[in-house]
C-alpha cells in the first residue's frame, strides 16, 4: 500500500519506465474493442477493421453486435449457434423424411452444379495463371541493361547492352529434386596420418600386392542393406563360389608313407617287447644266481660252526665227568 | 452457400401432423424401414430372392388349402418373416485373403467404373491391386517407402494415387504395371507430414490430399502444380471427400472438427463443432447429400449437407470403443463401422438402428484383428475389410 512511497529496489530488474500499464476496459462487452458508433440508426455498418475478412457488421436494436448476422453475412451460409442446432433433425422433426438425393450434372434440376463447377474452373484456372503467368509474360517483356565494368585496362570494350528475360520452364519436365536422406558432413577437419605415407620407400611387388588383395565386396544390389562381408566370404565369391584352395596331396605316396611309418613303429614296438624280455629273464637269472649263492654261504657257515660246536663240547663233556 | 430449408423447401420434408406424405413408394419404405429390396429391385442376389419369391408362392397356397386353421397360418408367417429377414439382413464372412500383405492393411478402395478389382495399401508399404471376384493378386506397386494410407482410384483415367506415411503422393498408371521401370508415373512434392486420406473431385482434375501437417493440398492432377492450400485445422486431417456442389471439400480433423470448403474462395465455408473428441472418419453417402462422422469416443454423427445441419446421431458411446472405418452401403443404406478390438457393427443409415453385431475373428499368429479400412464394392453386396492381422476379408449377405 505505502510501498509506493519507499525508494525503488538497488537490483531490481523492474524498470517502470519500460512497462506501460493497459487500463482495463471498463464494459463486458466485446463489442466495444470495435468502437461501434453509439448512435446510430443503421443495423449494418462498415467494419472499422478495413483488413478484416468480415466488411460489414449487423447490429442489434440495442446497439450489440449480432455475431450470428455478422458471420452468417461473411460466409454466406447460417450460423449454427442456438442450442436447437445441437438437437438432430430427426429428432426435432420424428416425421421427417429420409429423402435427400445427390444430383450430377447431368441429373441436375437447376444449372446451379454447372455454374459451381464452371466457376470453380475459372477460379483455378486464374490461380494456375498466376503462378505460370508470370513467366509467360514475362517472356514477351526483354528488358536491357547497360553494364559498365571499372576495369582499367585502355582499349577494352567497357560497357555492355545485357538482356534480360525469363527462361519459361516446361511444366511437364520431370521432377528435378530428390529426396535424399541428410548426409551428416564431417563435424572436424581430417585426422593427421600419422604412418609414413611415402610410395617410395616401400615398393610393393606383385607377389605382395597379390598377396594383400581383398577381393571386392558382393555387388550392391546383392547387399543392399550393406551388411559387412567377412574375407573368407568374399574369397569365396570372388572364386566364383568355390571353397578356398587347398593344395592337392600324393594319395598313394601319401599312403605308402603312412603304411612305412606304421610298420616302422609296428617294428619298434617289437623290438622293444622282445629286448624288455631279455631283460627280464637276464634278471630273474640274476637273481637266482645271488640266491643260490646266498644259500651256499649259508650252508658253508653252518656247516662249519657245527664242526666246531663238536669239537668243544667232547671236551666239556669230559671235563665233567 | 444455400440453406437446408432453401434446398428442400419447406413443406418438402417436413411433413407435419395430419398431412400425409406424398405417394412415393419408396421413400415411403424409407420412411416406415420396411425391407426396400423388393420394392427398388436394388437387391441382386437372385438365388435369395427367387427362394423368397417360393416361399412366397407356397405360403399362398398353403392358405388357399388351409383357410379355416388360423394358428397354422400364423406360424406360417412367423417363419416367412423369419426367411425372410435372416439370410438377407445379416452379414457373414465369406472369404479371407490370409497373409495379403506383410504388414497391417490400411487402404482399400473398389474401381469405381468396372467394380472388377480392388487396390489395398498396408504398413508393408506395398500397394496390391485383387481381382473382386476371384481374389487373384493382380499386381503388386511397390515404390513408397512407409506404409501406404491413402488410396484413390480415378474414374477418368486409368490411374491410381496413393498417399503414405512417407509424405509422398505417387500416381500410378495401372496399364503399365508389368512394365520393367515401374507404373509410377507422378508424384506430387509438397506435403511435410504423412498423408492420411485423399480425395479427387468427380468433375475436374483435382486431388485432394491431406495428413500429419494439417493443411488440404490441392493438385492439379496433370501438371502435378499445387494449387491452393486450405488450411485452417489444427489437427491432423483424417479424411477428406469431394462433390460437385457447394461444399465441394469436407475434411475432418483429429482437433475435433469437421469444415466444409469453399474452393473458389479458398476459404472455410463452415465449421461444425458438434464432436467432442477427434474425428477419426468422414464417409458421405454415395448418392445422399448425407455424410456421417464418428469420433474416437463411438459417437457417429449424420450431417445434411449443404448446409452442415446435424440429421442424427447414433451408436452408443463407449470409450473402448474406437471407430477406425466407416463405410456406406448405397444399395440396402447399411452403414458398417469397424473398431479397433475387431468389433463390426452394421447400422441402419436412415433409422440409426443397430442392425448387427460381430466380430471379426483373427487369423491364427494374431490376437485380435483391428479393422482398418473398409469399403462397400459397387453393387452393395460385398464388404471388404481389411484388417490388422494382414489379411483381407470379404463379407458378403
Amino acid at each position: 500500500m505505502f510501498s509506493s512511497l519507499l525508494p525503488k529496489p538497488k537490483h531490481a530488474p523492474y524498470d517502470p519506465s519500460l512497462n506501460v500499464r493497459v487500463s482495463r476496459t471498463t464494459s463486458r462487452h466485446s463489442s466495444q474493442l470495435l468502437h461501434l458508433p453509439k448512435s446510430s440508426n443503421k443495423t449494418i455498418i462498415d467494419n472499422p477493421h478495413t483488413n478484416n475478412t468480415i466488411s460489414k457488421l449487423h447490429l442489434n436494436p440495442d446497439g450489440t453486435l449480432d455475431y450470428n448476422l455478422t458471420i452468417a453475412s461473411a460466409t454466406g451460409s447460417n450460423v449454427q449457434a442456438s442450442y436447437e442446432d445441437t438437437i438432430a433433425l430427426k429428432k426435432r422433426f420424428p416425421k421427417l423424411k429420409h429423402h435427400f438425393p445427390r444430383y450430377d450434372l447431368h441429373t441436375s434440376p437447376d444449372s446451379s452444379l454447372q455454374k459451381t463447377v464452371r466457376e470453380t474452373k475459372k477460379a483455378i484456372a486464374a490461380l494456375m495463371n498466376r503462378g505460370a503467368g508470370s513467366s509467360s509474360k514475362s517472356t514477351n517483356e526483354v528488358s536491357y541493361v547497360k553494364y559498365e565494368n571499372n576495369s582499367l585496362v585502355e582499349g577494352e570494350d567497357r560497357g555492355r547492352v545485357i538482356q534480360i528475360r525469363e527462361f519459361q520452364e516446361d511444366p511437364m519436365l520431370p521432377p528435378k529434386f530428390k529426396l535424399r536422406k541428410n548426409r551428416h558432413k564431417e563435424p572436424s577437419p581430417p585426422p593427421p596420418i600419422l604412418k609414413n605415407t611415402n610410395a617410395s620407400q616401400t615398393k610393393l611387388t606383385k607377389e605382395d600386392r597379390e598377396k594383400w588383395n581383398i577381393p571386392a565386396a558382393i555387388s550392391n544390389w546383392k547387399n543392399n542393406q550393406g551388411f559387412t562381408i567377412s574375407l573368407d566370404k568374399r574369397v569365396m565369391a570372388a572364386n566364383g563360389g568355390k571353397e578356398e584352395e587347398v593344395p592337392d596331396l600324393n594319395i598313394e605316396k601319401f599312403g605308402k608313407l603312412s603304411s612305412a611309418l606304421e610298420n616302422a613303429d609296428k617294428e619298434a614296438r617289437e623290438e622293444i617287447r622282445i629286448r624288455n624280455e631279455m631283460m627280464r629273464e637276464l634278471a630273474i637269472k640274476e637273481k637266482q644266481e645271488k640266491e643260490a649263492k646266498l644259500r651256499e654261504l649259508a650252508e658253508a657257515t653252518r656247516r662249519e660252526r657245527g664242526k666246531r660246536a663238536n669239537h668243544d663240547g667232547g671236551s666239556d663233556w669230559k671235563r665233567r665227568k | 452457400m444455400a440453406s437446408f430449408k432453401e434446398v428442400y423447401g419447406h413443406e418438402g420434408i417436413f411433413s407435419i401432423g395430419d398431412s400425409d406424405p406424398p405417394p412415393d413408394t419408396v421413400s415411403e419404405a424409407m420412411y416406415n424401414n420396411t425391407k426396400l429390396d423388393k420394392i427398388a429391385g436394388i437387391h441382386t442376389n437372385e438365388d435369395e430372392f427367387m427362394e423368397d419369391d417360393d416361399d412366397l408362392q407356397d405360403d399362398n397356397d398353403e392358405d388357399e388349402d388351409e383357410i379355416e386353421d388360423k394358428d397354422e397360418d400364423n406360424e406360417d408367417k412367423d417363419q416367412l418373416a423369419a426367411t425372410a429377414n435372416q439370410p438377407s439382413e445379416q452379414w457373414r464372412p465369406l472369404r479371407v485373403i490370409a497373409g495379403a500383405h506383410q504388414g497391417w492393411v490400411r487402404a482399400v478402395t473398389v474401381d469405381p467404373v468396372t467394380n472388377k478389382w480392388f487396390v489395398t495399401g498396408s504398413s508393408d508399404s506395398t500397394i496390391k491391386v485383387w481381382d473382386l471376384a476371384t481374389l487373384a493378386l493382380k499386381a503388386t506397386l511397390t515404390g513408397h517407402i512407409m506404409g501406404v494410407r491413402a488410396l484413390a482410384v480415378s474414374s477418368k483415367f486409368p490411374y491410381l494415387f496413393s498417399g503414405s506415411e512417407d509424405k509422398t503422393v505417387r500416381c500410378w498408371d495401372l496399364e503399365k504395371t508389368d512394365s520393367e521401370s515401374g507404373c509410377q508415373i507422378r508424384n506430387y512434392h509438397g506435403h511435410v507430414g504423412g498423408i492420411y486420406s485423399m480425395a479427387l473431385h468427380p468433375e475436374l482434375d483435382l486431388l485432394f490430399t491431406g495428413g500429419k501437417d494439417s493443411v488440404v493440398r490441392v493438385w492439379d492432377v496433370r501438371s502435378r502444380d499445387q494449387i491452393m492450400v486450405l488450411a485452417g485445422h489444427r489437427g491432423d486431417i483424417t479424411s477428406i471427400e469431394s462433390q460437385i456442389g457447394d461444399p465441394q471439400v469436407i475434411t475432418s480433423s483429429m482437433d475435433s472438427t469437421i469444415r466444409l470448403w469453399d474452393l473458389r474462395k479458398q476459404t472455410t465455408a463452415l465449421t461444425l463443432t458438434h464432436h467432442t473428441k477427434s474425428i477419426r472418419l468422414l464417409v458421405m453417402h454415395p448418392q445422399e447429400m448425407t455424410m456421417a462422422s464418428a469420433d474416437s469416443d463411438g459417437h457417429i454423427k449424420q450431417w445434411l449437407l449443404p448446409g452442415g445441419e446435424l440429421l442424427n446421431e447414433f451408436g452408443d458411446a463407449d470409450n473402448s470403443k474406437i471407430i477406425n472405418t466407416m463405410a456406406i452401403n448405397p444399395a440396402n443404406n447399411h452403414l458398417f463401422a469397424g473398431f479397433d478390438d475387431g468389433r463390426m457393427e452394421f447400422y441402419d443409415y436412415i433409422s440409426g438402428e443397430l442392425i448387427q453385431e460381430e466380430i471379426s475373428s483373427p487369423l491364427a499368429g494374431s490376437n485380435e484383428s483391428p479393422i482398418y479400412a473398409s469399403t462397400f464394392d459397387l453393387s452393395g453386396l460385398r464388404l471388404i475389410s481389411c484388417e490388422g492381422d494382414k489379411s483381407v476379408k470379404i463379407w458378403g449377405l
